[in-house]
């Protein structure tokens, strides 16, 4: 079933003095089934993070439209981006992006207050959900007092915790060392095996590895794909790993 | 390293950082140019010929503007570093050392402090300038103020603001050198711990206020008014600080504790905002509330004073003309009053003769002897008036009493009656030179003699008949020869249609001086006095305003800060949580709350400061006549009013601003 669309997406930046601009995205089409686990990669500057600030309703699409479970992204009135962005999308960024004045907990609810649900119904989502990222014990911490590896892992928490339709993440391990990284990986493909749709972006092979399908993209364009399918981790690191050096030579 | 290699390194970052420099200067300035114009004032001619006390008032006033300008440059300055701390750890990490780092500072704080203070002064003298000019200009005062810059004063501004400054260089210096670069390359982005509440700061600034508001509402002798009032500005602005400072987070992290209140969208953003920053702004709101209440009460004082001059002359001079007339000890109340009618009766011709009618003519005679009270018995004598003051008791004869006040109350040989305005005497009976006394109380003071009497507490004897009188200032000459005392007679008149003018007043002193009275005699015009005491009191009118306009200014000052740097704190705050699903209006709902409680707690506090200190500062107007009570009431609610509209609009507008910025 197919579960989220996106066609002909098309992205120029415009520079305010009115020169050509840049061409981030020219021609971006893929859909997503629901439950895949999907990376997209591709060198720095390739796109990646705008691709993703589109399907997040971040930013808006020069030409082209999104479709999440029929839905055109961009037909959603301003008045419901918000709801629309914090019931049926979870984000994960590089940088986390938690907030300071905001314990754990807090920042973990932030998206459930927002909603104005009641204290009973975000506390009960919130034991299991942290439980699972075993980071229960550091709920009454700031974001400063603890690990990048447990911020990030707050950060998912937050992006769970409304169950949303699709998780979307942003080089989630760029900011965490190898160990963090597979740690949290193994919680991501975990999350994944539980039924939960991803769109990730990396430019890290090994952390691609954990995901069903990788899009390679440059120049603004999807120009291969391959799928894990009963790949053994390390084999799908290979392959994912020829296909960079393909297209990089491709790119000459 | 050159020391042009640092030079060219501070100057780019100044250049860099215009946005952050900017409101960093401007408020640097501001505090010059008003720390500047207010010591001017202490030295000013105009101030100094106004009245004796108020150059200490303003020397106070210095002092409260100066530490004020230590805190607030202290303020911005920890805000500007919180934010440049990533700057200073990436010199760091690229290979300048902390000594290299810190020259830059160095040159860095030597340009912007000394551009502050240059501008500062300028501002300071043109200001100062064009602030009398336009107030003189719209006051339109009998005679015109000049303002003169001390340059004294301003060479002392140049010395605090070059120890203000060094002080936070020392300071920034400091945290540079002591943080290793990785904390300080995370610098802005490490949130402040959350603030931890102190019970005991909140308990002693409740007890502060307390106390502050304490003696303000129990203060009952004018005299010792002005050493009580400094005592209990300084309690109530201490009590201001930790309230605001302790206060604000108990009741911040009471909320917080409350699930089913907190966790819902406005309180879960503004109240986390608030918390998180409440250590540094509470100082921020603190000084806005005393800036306020110093306007309120500055503006609304003078305003009274101003519009009470005709009261205030008529409390003065409860007639039109008044002739005082001091014999010496030798006289007796007898003969003093054939004097008296004498003299009555020349001014009367005189003045008949001259085509004016003369209505409401009497007088009265009195003497006043400085006592002890002690239980039932008063003992005379000499005392020394600094450090326990002596009772003045003013003696009038009944017939005169009498006369003054419209009775026919009689007395016999052995009875006294009596006034004191602020406390019951003990007992029923009462000694002096021997001699017990019946006494029975005066509830209300003749009006004649409440003008001369406000300031001290006195106590009035009346003595059944003249030759009481006599005895005692007899029995008092005797025992204190050194220093006998006399009797005085006060004479009052009114003329017809009021028709007391400069010519009729010459006419007076004319026939005074001529005629040979075996007194003294001292004659004023209530008239006479008008123009000066319009001129007195718009004197103070004016200051009144000038200095509402000063720390007007700061209260702009600092809350135009306080948005600024709250935006730039907020952006990055408002973004993640917009990015996660934060709706414009409930952005605009949950800032607005806040801003709404960081606009009106100030405001509120002035008010009740102002609520408090409206005894206070009556009782320091009775010193200069003014009883009416409605009208400075009356004043204070209009200016308090006024001022909150002021500030809203200014709120207004730096709301404006810092939604901008957040958004
Ligand atoms: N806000 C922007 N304004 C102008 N150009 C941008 C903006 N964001 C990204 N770009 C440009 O678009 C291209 C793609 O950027 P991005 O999506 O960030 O790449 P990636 O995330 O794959 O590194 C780059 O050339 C980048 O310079
Ligand atoms: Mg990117």
């Amino acid at each position: 079933m197919t579960f989220m669309e996106v066609k002909h997406l098309k992205k120029i930046y415009t520079s305010k003095l009115g020169s050509k601009g840049t061409e981030a995205l020219k021609d971006v089409n893929f859909s997503v089934e629901k439950g895949e686990f999907i990376s997209v990669m591709g060198e720095s500057g390739s796109g990646k993070t705008t691709l993703l600030n589109i399907i997040s309703t971040l930013d808006n699409a020069t030409e082209g439209e999104v479709y999440l479970d029929e839905q055109a992204l961009s037909a959603i009135k301003d008045k419901k981006i918000s709801k629309f962005r914090r019931e049926q999308l979870g984000f994960v960024f590089q940088d986390f992006n938690l907030l300071d004045n905001f314990t754990l907990k807090d920042n973990i609810l932030l998206p459930l207050v927002l909603s104005r649900k009641s204290v009973e119904e975000m506390e009960g989502a919130l034991e299991p959900l942290v439980k699972r990222l075993n980071i229960e014990d550091l709920m009454n911490n700031y974001p400063y007092e603890v690990s990048g590896g447990q911020k990030q892992r707050a950060a998912v928490a937050r992006a769970l915790i409304t169950r949303p339709k699709i998780i979307l993440a942003d080089e989630p391990t760029g900011a965490l060392d190898s160990k963090s990284s597979q740690n949290l990986m193994e919680i991501l493909s975990d999350v994944h095996q539980n039924g939960q749709t991803i769109l990730m972006v990396t430019h890290s092979a090994r952390a691609a590895s954990y995901s069903s399908r990788v899009l390679f993209i440059r120049d603004g364009q999807v120009y291969h794909e391959i799928y894990r399918g009963d790949k053994e981790p390390d084999d799908f690191i290979d392959s994912i790993s020829q296909s960079l050096l393909v297209s990089s030579k491709g790119s000459v | 390293m050159k020391n042009s290699f640092f030079t060219k390194m501070a100057w780019r970052n100044i250049q860099s950082n215009g946005k952050l420099y900017m409101p960093y200067v401007i408020s640097a300035v501001l505090s010059v140019a008003l720390f500047q114009m207010m010591a001017s004032l202490m030295t000013n001619d105009f101030v100094r010929q106004r009245s004796v006390t108020l150059p200490t008032l303003f020397g106070m006033g210095t002092v409260v503007i100066g530490l004020f300008s230590l805190i607030f440059i202290f303020y911005i300055n920890s805000f500007l570093m919180k934010r440049r701390k990533k700057e200073v750890g990436l010199y760091s990490v690229l290979g300048l050392e902390k000594r290299h780092v810190a020259n830059i500072l160095i040159i860095e704080s030597l340009i912007l402090s000394g551009a502050s203070i240059f501008v500062g002064i300028l501002t300071g003298i043109v200001f100062g300038r064009l602030n009398f000019l336009i107030l003189n200009y719209l006051l339109r005062l009998p005679d015109a103020m000049s303002y003169s810059t001390s340059w004294k004063m301003t060479g002392i501004t140049v010395l605090l603001f070059t120890g203000i400054f060094t002080l936070t260089l020392i300071y920034n210096i400091i945290q540079v050198t002591l943080s290793n670069p990785i904390r300080l390359l995370k610098g802005s982005k490490e949130g402040e711990k959350e603030p931890k509440s102190s019970p005991i700061l909140f308990v002693i600034g409740l007890l502060s206020l307390g106390a502050g508001y304490y003696i303000s509402l129990t203060i009952d002798n004018p005299i010792s008014v002005l050493n009580q009032f400094f005592v209990a500005v300084l309690l109530v602005i201490i009590g201001t600080y930790l309230l605001f400072t302790a206060g604000s987070i108990i009741v911040l992290k009471a909320l917080k504790r409350n699930k089913v209140f907190y966790y819902k969208p406005g309180p879960f953003i503004s109240i986390s905002g608030m918390l998180y920053r409440m250590k540094q702004h509470a100082a921020g709101l603190a000084n806005i509330s005393i800036l306020s209440v110093m306007v309120i009460i500055a503006v609304s004082t003078t305003i009274t004073l101003y519009a009470g001059t005709e009261e205030t002359l008529e409390n003065r001079f409860p007639e039109e003309n008044n002739l005082t007339i001091r014999t010496d000890e030798n006289m007796g109340s007898r003969e003093l009053e054939e004097t008296v009618n004498t003299i009555q009766d020349d001014l009367k011709s005189l003045s008949s003769n001259k085509g004016y009618k003369m209505t409401d003519q009497y007088f009265y005679r009195y003497t006043t002897l400085f006592g002890k009270l002690k239980d039932k018995e008063i003992v005379f004598g000499n005392f020394n008036f600094t450090s326990d003051a002596p009772t003045m008791v003013m003696i009038i004869p009944l017939e005169d009493y009498n006369q003054l006040s419209n009775k026919s109350i009689e007395l016999n040989d052995h009875e006294l009656l009596y006034h004191k305005s602020d406390e019951k005497l003990k007992g029923d009976t009462l000694t002096l030179f021997e001699t017990t006394y019946d006494l029975r109380e005066i509830n209300q003071m003749p009006e004649n003699l409440i003008g001369s009497n406000n300031i001290v507490d006195t106590l009035l004897l009346v003595t059944p008949d003249n030759s009481t009188l006599d005895t005692f200032l007899n029995h008092h000459n005797n025992a204190f020869p050194q220093r006998p005392n006399s009797l005085t007679a006060d004479i009052y008149w009114s003329l017809k249609d009021d028709q007391t003018d400069e010519a009729y007043s010459g006419l007076i002193q004319e026939r005074l001086r001529e005629a040979d009275y075996p007194v003294e005699t001292a004659y004023e015009s209530r008239d006479a006095n008008r123009a000066e005491w319009y001129s007195i009191n718009g004197g103070f009118l004016f200051i009144g305003i000038f200095l509402g306009g000063l720390f007007t200014i700061g209260a702009i000052l600092i809350t135009y800060y306080k948005q600024i740097s709250e935006g730039y704190e907020d952006r990055n705050r408002i973004q993640i949580m917009q990015k996660v699903g934060l709706d414009k209006k409930t952005t605009k709902q949950a800032t607005k709350a806040q801003v709404f409680w960081m606009f009106s707690l100030p405001i509120f506090t002035a008010a009740i400061h102002t609520a408090f200190a409206y005894p206070i500062v009556q009782k320091l107007l009775v010193l200069f006549n003014i009883y009416n009570n409605k009208l400075f009431l009356g004043i204070t609610v209009g200016v308090v009013l006024i001022y909150s509209l002021i500030y809203w609009i200014i709120y207004r507008v730096t709301t404006k601003k810092y939604l901008n910025i957040v958004e």
